[in-house]
């Protein structure tokens, strides 16, 4: 009975890359079909901060020319509810994997402050680059990138040629 | 045929919130199960380690790709019912060069790290909130920054378009491409890892294979599409954009409000609109045609007489009249600013109206409002009021009010915020005024408004004529308006407070305050001249070209 239970706690291991992309195309064509648009994420975290933005300093957000723009009710937004679906569904694949674990993910040689500090850094980068792009991975290359935009691939090239270029400068956080 | 939310104008509606909370639910479980809830995994794309990540996104691209173009050429749904996004070279350049470092940093992306939150990694959690941080930070400097953020825009710009190629040919490459890329991903891990459990296998082959066929069959299927879609030789393509960039593909509001009231034959007013939208208010004289059916309703009309496109906004019209124009439609013109434009500048009663109208633009006003909606205004405009003395100023000045008359003699503007905030940025010659320095401790009562004289001697120290018209630019704080508004009452009168950017969330405050300043305008002061600008400022004087000064 142990060996059981204990191979019922490993995780899973991840399911087939193509077919998941399949899978994934599936996803994107659905929205594209009904809600017209394809998928975002950056988004919806924008309007989040839209929002964050609104509590702290109202006036001065409704007065912002970008965020003033959403009105004083930034949250009602199609992409923040798509966010807010990414989580629970990626919750429920990882639960039925077992692959939710409270952890830092990192390479074994790196503390975790260094970790959080990349991924804090990065986060606040990304954010910045996703708002000036107008999407990030999912809403300009992915979705962008299936309806040919011209400025979504050119967004998706740009993406690969500097992160290859930087990867070598970040690359002790994953050194074991 | 396909009606997509977007085309219907319903993104907004709470229908369109569960389905995007179903679709992003699918989004998230397709993340989790590639194993982009996992940073590492995320991470590993960038040292030829796990190369899972080009394997996924590449397919998915691929097959929504391929699944759009079957629909397309089978006439299920049309390209106008997505929403599509401009190329902007500029923003999409630097955005896309600033992403990878960030991404290849803090190994998530947007999506992805919602999926690792969900999975317990905190540093999908930390991620979040440093991208929320920059979206935050994004916004704080957008003036700074508007021209990188519009930089190179060529509109809506596909890549097969931009190269000259057709539709099917370009999808084919691309596929090729993806394919090509699968198997170098493979030979990559195998280098890497020693290992690379697909390269080769019957599975590969056929699914490579797979793609590659759905990708040529397009040229059985549709090479109708193809034309469709790049037939119209290029000249005609720069026509249009050239059309679009001389604004002649608008019509204003003004303009359509005179020929439909002159009951001009040749003039087709189009409402793409739900029906129920269409059936609570719409321009008298206009027709409801659904999106999709409107090429065909139009038929007709094509080329004779004038066609005329509204909505709501502008985005609907504008992809209907460009795809329109491709079907060799060149009489198809959208109106300036949709229903909402032709609201506010053809309806809107004059006396709700922030700026001044001339009597003759006073006049139009109320014959379009007896025509269009029924009911004139109440209240005969003044023949023709001219800016003067007597003439009462609007309660709220708007930027282009107050830009119209800067500079002009006996126009004065005063700015209440504190001295920091003036010194960062302030309107071209405006005058910094504390409002403290107006009150006193009189007769052992702290607060109170300093006499007559010592005020009258500070607003002539401050260079205000009696006759001068005065701006008020009050920062958060509107009280110290009405104060000064108080205390330069025998100068010049009436305090208004007025935010263009913050019309839509502080109407209800501002409506407060504009009751208390009109509470407490002294009785018998002859009410002239005090509007007050505030928060707009950041956004048009910041901007370096704008401000000299700053």
């Amino acid at each position: 009975m142990k060996p059981q239970t204990d191979t019922m706690n490993e995780p899973k291991p991840y399911s087939n890359p193509y077919l998941t992309g399949l899978l994934l195309g599936c996803v994107l064509l659905a929205s594209f079909v009904v809600l017209g648009a394809g998928l975002g994420a950056s988004g919806g975290l924008a309007r989040v901060g839209a929002s964050l933005s609104m509590c702290v300093a109202g006036p001065h957000t409704l007065g912002s020319e970008y965020f003033g723009k959403w009105g004083a009710r930034p949250l009602d937004y199609y992409l923040v509810f798509m966010l807010a679906g990414s989580f629970i569904g990626a919750l429920l694949s990882a639960l039925l994997a077992n692959r939710a674990r409270i952890q830092v993910e990192r390479g074994a040689a790196c503390s975790a402050k260094r970790r959080l500090v990349y991924a804090l850094v990065g986060g606040v980068i990304v954010g910045f680059a996703s708002r000036l792009a107008q999407g990030c991975t999912s809403g300009q290359a992915l979705s962008g990138g299936a309806l040919l935009l011209t400025g979504s691939i050119v967004f998706m090239l740009c993406l690969f040629a500097s992160g290859y270029a930087v990867a070598w400068f970040v690359r002790r956080q994953w050194h074991d | 045929m396909i009606n997509t939310l977007f085309s219907q104008d319903a993104l907004g509606t709470p229908l369109a919130f569960f389905l995007s909370l179903l679709i992003g639910c699918g989004f998230g479980f397709a993340l989790e199960r590639a194993g982009f809830s996992s940073s590492r995994r995320l991470a590993g794309l960038f040292y030829f380690t796990d190369m899972a990540v080009l394997k996924v996104m590449f397919t998915a691209l691929i097959t929504a790709l391929l699944g759009l173009s079957y629909m397309m050429a089978l006439g299920w749904i049309q390209v106008d019912q997505i929403f599509l996004m401009p190329t902007i070279y500029g923003a999409q350049i630097v955005g896309g060069l600033l992403f990878g470092i960030g991404f290849v940093v803090g190994a998530w992306c947007p999506g992805t790290a919602a999926a690792g939150l969900a999975a317990g990694r905190v540093d999908a959690l930390v991620f979040l909130l440093g991208a929320i941080g920059g979206s935050v930070l994004f916004n704080e400097v957008f003036p700074q920054i508007r021209w990188l953020y519009t930089a190179g825009d060529q509109g809506v710009q596909f890549a097969y378009d931009a190269l000259d190629w057709s539709r099917n040919a370009f999808i084919l490459m691309f596929t090729l491409v993806a394919v090509g890329a699968f198997w170098l991903a493979e030979g990559a891990e195998k280098v890497r890892n020693g290992r690379a459990p697909y390269l080769g296998t019957p599975f590969l082959k056929v699914f490579s294979l797979a793609l590659l066929a759905a990708a040529g069959g397009l040229f059985v299927l549709a090479p109708k599409s193809e034309k469709a879609l790049t037939s119209s030789p290029l000249a005609d393509e720069q026509a249009l954009l050239a059309g679009v960039d001389a604004a002649r593909d608008h019509i204003e509001p003004e303009e359509l409000a005179d020929r439909l009231m002159s009951g001009d034959p040749a003039l087709f007013v189009m409402d793409v609109r739900p029906a129920e939208d269409y059936a609570r208010f719409h321009i008298r004289g206009a027709i409801n045609v659904p999106l999709p059916e409107l090429a065909e309703s139009l038929q007709p009309h094509k080329n004779k007489g004038l066609i005329v496109l509204y909505s709501n906004g502008m985005v609907h019209p504008a992809q209907a009249r460009d795809s329109l124009q491709r079907q060799g439609f060149s009489n198809v013109y959208i109106l300036t600013d949709g229903l909402q434009g032709f609201r506010e500048r053809c309806l809107k009663p004059v006396s709700l109206r922030p700026e001044l109208l001339p009597g003759s633009l006073a006049e139009r006003v109320n014959a379009w409002r007896t025509f269009f909606s029924g009911s004139p205004s109440t209240t005969p405009t003044p023949a023709a009021p001219r800016e003067g003395k007597s003439q009462v100023l609007p309660l709220v000045v708007e930027p282009d009010w107050v830009e119209a008359r800067l500079g002009s003699p006996g126009f004065v503007m005063i700015d209440l915020r504190p001295q920091p905030e003036y010194n960062a940025a302030h309107i071209p010659g405006s005058l910094s005024l504390n409002a403290e320095s107006l009150r006193g401790n009189i007769g052992g009562i702290p607060s109170m408004l300093l006499p007559a004289s010592l005020l009258a001697a500070q607003f002539s120290l401050l260079g205000l004529k009696p006759d001068d018209t005065v701006v008020l630019v009050a920062g958060e704080k509107f009280h110290d308006a009405t104060l000064v508004g108080m205390a330069s009452k025998d100068w010049v009168t009436r305090v208004t407070p007025c935010s263009q950017a913050g019309m839509r969330g502080g109407s209800r405050k501002r409506a407060l305050q504009q009751q208390r300043c009109r509470l407490s305008r002294p009785r018998n002061t002859l009410l002239r001249k005090r509007p007050i600008i505030s928060r707009w400022i950041p956004r048009l004087w910041l901007a370096p070209s704008a401000n000299p000064e700053s």
